[in-house]
């Protein structure tokens, strides 16, 4: 396994092409606006390393034996799923924001369970070759961006249909030697920081979209790979100082990109699904069920840390009343029901013909729709209790100027115990915890709420709810009644 | 006890595990330090390989995510729910040291 350094420093080595705010970014490792999302990522390899944490952060590969970075396994036990949701919260605690490495994560258990059912229909080695892959990545602890959201273009028509056919990644060349593919990916969590890309389909696909039916490994910097990083809520705050940025050192979401593909050449040992277009529906449901999972965990962890702002700035602002003690719990009482519902699809997850372990579909989507809503109502309780404070405080620059600082102290300091440094600080955390970019992250991210209500409805067994009520009703016999009516009614026409 | 405290005499005497610490309710650094200092000797983390004789599992809340402990040791686990627990254990893991070198000697003499 690598450590924080080594992560790091493989990092140097390689070569992406990333543009960023009218320039070309050289080095995501030192440069000041993605060093944190580095940062962020390299507590996935530092929280391995450390005995404290290595029962939830490493596990056994089951391919090789070795002991591996947990971000690299396939579920092997419904244990892996609930201890995957405990350490993704753990580090959500420690970082306060997205540390990237879990879409890579859920991207390779989907890919592993998808494989081996294209194979098992259509007598392809997909499944081999992507074990061979997976032992590379797991033997040299590499982090994987998960690349599933195509741009999409117009939603109301397929890929096929889209008036530009790029705005989906689809395969333009077969070659003897292997496949090249163009398009984009969309929102990429971690990839500026990723070893490599591991890409899916995006949507369900019909015979006219066999093109866009593709599964493949690409390097982050591969000849034709382009990012463009995307633009969040105070991040030029990154260049002025560190108590305005709120969190300095991880920052905040997972540093997206906009990644295009431009006539990328991918080797067949790389490619792990090409034209079977029937499993793309499949594919992205496994793929959103797990990623749908892990936001009772990150998500929880990073609700301990607003939750922990929100509670200090209580006591920052001598404020003792009684309605604080009731907002902070209906926060505790909110994350905790996020938490609980991402051990209970880990609980209730199954095992898959491929032998990995999966979630439990339904109750990965609970887990997930009530973040869209909780994580906004969390955050109103903390600005709520926090104060208005938290929206006017002065600027880092004004702060660290001589003349200025006597004057903000002596007049934002509240409660005599605290530093009015402290308060201004905690407040910066929580402002940049809870608006913005990070609030929008919590609604889109696996999925926006619509897609979970489809998946919710389509798994709920309705049916058989409504024989309950049927039978209690005692409308059971009459429902048959008029069911033998219905029939013989249309019989007769 | 798990067995007699004779099996697999070779593994490390004393081993310290973590649960993970997804939900810590306290501190499991300042936990593992403070039994060190009580006991006056170091407490290595088990990374793999053979069991301890003797383990030291600090759980930090009440789950029962390792539900078998005495199976993470071949003599006696310990297992740290709070810091409160710590006297005890520190006076148990001082009484398993001396039974465990009181064995070793009389083996030796035989």
């Amino acid at each position: 396994m690598m450590n924080r350094e080594q992560y790091i420093e493989s990092l140097r080595k390689l070569h992406p092409v990333i543009y960023l705010n009218g320039r070309r970014v050289e080095s995501v490792v030192d440069d000041p606006m993605t060093r944190p999302h580095v940062n962020s990522a390299a507590m996935t390899y530092e929280l391995a390393n450390d005995p404290q944490y290595e029962e939830l952060m490493t596990t056994t590969s089951h391919l090789t034996g070795h002991k591996i970075n947990r971000f690299t396994s396939i579920h092997q036990s419904t244990d892996d799923l609930v201890k995957k949701v405990k350490m993704l919260r753990m580090i959500g605690q420690k970082t306060g924001t997205c540390f990237q490495r879990c879409v890579g994560f859920d991207a390779m258990g989907s890919t592993y369970i998808t494989t081996y059912k294209i194979d098992k229909a259509h007598g392809t080695d997909y499944h081999e070759r992507f074990k061979k892959w997976l032992i590379y990545v797991q033997d040299n602890d590499l982090m994987i961006a998960g690349s599933m959201t195509d741009p999409k273009g117009d939603r109301s028509k397929k890929p096929g249909a889209q008036a530009d056919p790029d705005l989906f990644v689809h395969i333009v060349e077969k070659r003897e030697d292997g496949i090249v593919v163009r398009g984009a990916k969309a929102h990429q969590t971690g990839m500026v920081n990723s070893h490599e890309m591991l890409l899916l389909p995006t949507t369900n696909l019909g015979p006219e979209d066999a093109d866009y039916a593709v599964a493949c490994a690409v390097p982050v910097d591969a000849p034709g790979v382009t990012h463009i990083f995307g633009r969040q809520t105070n991040d030029g705050r990154r260049l002025e100082g560190d108590i305005d940025c709120g969190n300095s050192e991880f920052a905040i979401v997972g540093g997206e990109t906009l990644t295009i593909l431009d006539d990328v050449f991918v080797p067949w040992d790389r490619v792990f699904m090409c034209g079977e277009y029937e499993f793309a529906q499949e594919y992205v449901s496994t793929f959103a069920a797990y990623h749908r999972q892990n936001y009772g965990g990150c998500k929880v962890g990073v609700a301990d840390v607003i939750i922990g702002s929100a509670a200090s700035m209580a006591d920052y602002n001598g404020v003792k009343a009684s309605h604080v003690r009731d907002k902070l719990t209906e926060m505790i009482n909110m994350a905790e029901t996020m938490y609980n519902c991402s051990l209970g699809c880990s609980c209730q997850g199954e095992k898959t013909e491929s032998g990995a372990y999966y979630v439990n579909t339904l109750l990965a989507n609970t887990v997930k729709l009530n973040c869209t809503r909780y994580m906004y109502e969390i955050s109103r309780l903390a600005h709520d209790i926090a104060g208005g404070f938290i929206a006017t405080m002065p600027y880092e620059k004004d702060y660290r100027d001589p003349e200025l600082r006597p004057l903000i102290d002596k007049y934002l300091r509240a409660n005599p115990k605290y530093s009015t440094e402290e308060r201004l600080r905690m407040g910066r955390l929580l402002e940049n915890m809870t608006g913005g970019t990070a609030l929008a992250e919590s609604m889109h991210g696996a999925g926006s709420p619509e897609a979970m209500k489809i998946m919710l409805y389509r798994e709920s067994n309705l049916d058989q709810k409504k024989a309950y009520a049927r039978k209690l009703a005692h409308v059971e016999e009459l429902h048959e009644q008029a069911e033998q009516a219905a029939r013989e009614e249309k019989a007769r026409e | 006890m798990n067995g007699t405290g004779q099996e697999n005499e070779r593994g490390p005497l004393l081993a310290i595990r973590y649960c993970g610490g997804c939900n810590p309710y306290y501190d499991a650094a300042l936990a593992a330090e403070t039994i060190q200092r009580e006991l006056g000797m170091p407490l290595p983390p088990w990374r793999g390989g053979q069991l301890p004789q003797i383990c030291v599992l600090l759980k930090q809340c009440r789950s029962s995510c390792f539900p078998d402990p005495d199976a993470l040791s071949t003599c006696r686990t310990l297992v740290i729910t709070g810091i409160e627990d710590i006297p005890d254990a520190v006076k148990t893991i001082r009484n398993l040291i001396k039974e465990k070198q009181g064995y070793d000697e009389q083996r030796a003499v035989y």
